[in-house]
């Protein structure tokens, strides 16, 4: 009640400090609002973009695992010199009911993070029978039939059925030609291993007879590990630097581009050293608004005292009185930040254009800088308050008299 | 409490103020004592230590030394919320120069030792009205204080000593800024009080409105004459 007549009857005298604190925090909350922004609207255009993506050479099976614990999406995997690849079933063998991955099959890559597959998603979708891709965990040999070539080959999920390839390097043409019509036994430079169905899909466009996990097509057509290249991006752009010498620690060779990264990332340091300048300022500019708050009430405050006040209550008062202010000029800032965001965000868009950003002031870290400020305001008028002991009180009703 | 325990009672107060020159002592080893009921008028020349003795009785200013004892209990041992309470709820101060917020209104000058002392709003209404009545500002309730001529602030500032019901009021001069006229009204407004068996030191330099009251005090050179 105090604090709300103080209020009504000093508005003139706090209108001044309080405009300036409304411009000062709309640019705040304006820049807060997009500093805060940028890492998610840089991730969302690094992970949309073939910008900045990472090329990993030289990884080994053994390495997957260790990727698999970095904090990045693998978004492709080259596996070198594919060999050629066949389904059947495992009895009675031929190659009629032979699908080879020329012409129909194709091989994807498992990994933890591949959700974002569209051919694993649409496999996902389209399943009718069996175990979905993303269901298989830790890196274990899958294979999924479509609709038709499960018919073809008459089996169902569960079944097993036989996996065949070239040994790697070890078979010319002519053998390829000479062993086939012997159908019923293994030709010597297949590699052959039985595995059970994952599961069943119905057709969609553009699919293949079947896929089958990266780990699967390894243990099939490879005695030896061989070495993939695999093109991953951060999950966060913002540990970029980190993971990026955290691979470099285990690959030979890391090649990734960032000059984007780093002027955002330059950018949104400067955007906080700006926000904690402002906040600075701001907190300054309610010190020096209590100041000569107090210093001109001086006598009305030792009045109040007089009057039966205690300190807290005072406190009370008065830090009610200047946080409402605050509060006030908080609100103005809100209202005005979106025009500035927009305007900033322009900016921003002309520097960077395909930065995607939002103009909403909503962010846990307005709130923050509200309390900060609160309990800066609190502080100060503790540290005002200690002249208002008892025995000065008529000390403060008589300065009052001298600076009348 | 008993009958003969003195409302406010100060043994051997002593204020000194560290001056350029050297040590002035404002108060040299005072003694009072006032009843409950009494009209005390304390006078002496500018500079005899009056409004020092009051500060010091009103607990808004601490002696160097001696001891204040309210209702026989010493105010030494209070803790600052106590001490707010008893200027809030037992002491009424009339001031020399009034010290009205001259921004706000009658009504809310006089509703101000309410609102601290947690009055609600219905209470405060009845209580503001009834004591403007009883110094005869009732019409001026809503006015700014500030528009106020002198002898209505003062009227103003005993309405806001008295509004907590106040068992003792200290009066600093309240007629040194006031023409005769004016003098009387407010004299005539302590008397009353006065007969409501109030208990009232009145500061003044006048030995007319000094002899209105039932004891009187000299002081000189912060000793206490008779
Ligand atoms: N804060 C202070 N510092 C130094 N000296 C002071 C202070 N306050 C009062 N004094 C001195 O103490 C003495 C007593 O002052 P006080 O105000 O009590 O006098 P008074 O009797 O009320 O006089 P008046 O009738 O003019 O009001 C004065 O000489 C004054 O100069
Ligand atoms: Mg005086």
């Amino acid at each position: 009640m105090i604090a709300l007549q103080e209020l009504r009857v000093n508005s003139r005298s706090f209108l001044m400090t309080a405009c300036i604190s409304v411009l000062i925090l709309t640019a705040l909350t304006a820049i807060l609002s997009i500093a805060s922004q940028i890492p998610d609207a840089l991730n969302k255009y690094v992970n949309n973009s073939a910008f900045s993506t990472m090329r990993i050479e030289n990884v080994r099976y053994e390495d997957l695992e260790f990727l698999e614990t970095v904090q990045i999406n693998v978004s492709d995997m080259q596996v070198e010199s594919e060999a050629e690849l066949s389904v059947g079933l495992p009895e009675d063998w031929l190659p009629d009911f032979t699908i080879t991955t020329e012409t129909e099959g194709g091989g994807s890559k498992y990994m933890q993070n591949m959700t974002e597959d569209c051919t694993i998603r649409n496999i996902n979708q389209n399943l009718c029978e069996g175990e979905e891709w993303t269901e298989l965990k830790d890196r274990q040999n899958g294979l999924w039939l479509s609709a038709g070539a499960a018919e073809v080959l008459g089996v169902h999920a569960g079944d097993l059925v036989s996996l065949s390839a070239r040994r790697y390097n070890s078979a010319t043409l002519e053998e390829v030609i000479a062993s086939f019509p012997a159908s019923g036994s293994e030709p010597e430079w297949m590699n052959t291993i039985s595995v059970p169905v994952t599961g069943i899909y119905r057709e969609f466009t553009q699919c293949k007879s079947y896929y089958y996990t990266l780990p699967l097509y390894i243990s099939c057509c490879m005695q030896e590990p061989e070495e993939i290249t695999v093109f991953a991006k951060c999950q966060n752009v913002m540990h970029f630097h980190r993971i990026k010498n955290l691979l470099n620690t285990h690959f030979l060779s890391v090649d990734a581009k960032y000059e984007i990264i780093d002027s955002m990332l330059f950018l949104i340091a400067a955007l906080y050293i700006i926000c904690i300048c402002l906040t600075v300022m701001e907190i300054m500019m309610l010190y020096s608004m209590v100041q000569t708050y107090f210093h001109q009430r001086v006598q009305a405050f030792g009045l109040l005292r007089a009057l039966g006040l205690s300190r807290g209550g005072m406190l009370f008062v008065i830090s009610t009185l200047i946080i409402s202010v605050l509060t006030i000029c908080f609100g103005f800032a809100l209202l005005l930040s979106p025009f500035m965001i927009q305007y900033v965000v322009n900016v921003i868009e002309d520097v960077f254009p395909d930065i995607i950003l939002h103009i909403s002031n909503r962010n846990i870290l307005i709130p923050a800088i509200y309390a900060v400020l609160s309990v800066a305001v609190l502080c100060i008028c503790l540290l005002n308050l200690h002249e208002y002991r008892s025995a000065y009180l008529s000390q403060l009703l008589r300065n009052g008299d001298e600076t009348k | 409490m008993e009958d003969n325990t003195p409302i406010i009672e100060g043994r051997h107060l002593f204020k000194k103020y560290v001056l350029h020159q050297g040590d002035y002592y404002a108060l040299n080893d005072v003694s009072i004592s006032v009843q409950s009921g009494e009209y005390v008028a304390v006078t002496g020349h500018s500079g005899s230590g009056k409004s020092t003795l009051m500060n010091i009785l009103g607990s808004i200013d601490a002696p160097t030394s001696g001891e204040i004892l309210f209702e026989g209990i010493s105010i030494k041992d209070y803790t600052e919320k106590q001490l707010a309470q008893l200027r809030n709820r037992s002491i009424g101060y009339v001031f020399q120069s009034f010290y009205l917020e001259p921004n706000y209104t009658v009504g809310k000058n006089v509703e101000m030792p309410l609102l601290i002392a947690g009055y609600d709003a219905r209470e405060r209404k009845k209580r503001i009205q009834a004591v403007l009545e009883q110094v005869g500002m009732e019409k001026h309730i809503h006015q700014k204080a500030y528009m106020l001529s002198g002898g209505e602030k003062q009227r103003v500032s005993i309405a806001r000593a008295l509004v907590c019901n106040p068992k003792l009021i200290l009066a600093d001069e309240p007629c040194g800024n006031l023409d005769s006229e004016n003098t009387a009204i407010v004299m005539d407004i302590f008397h009353k009080l006065h007969q409501e068996q109030k208990t009232i030191i009145l500061i003044t330099h006048s030995n007319e409105d000094a002899s209105q009251a039932e004891r009187q005090i000299r002081m000189k050179d912060g000793k206490i004459l008779s």
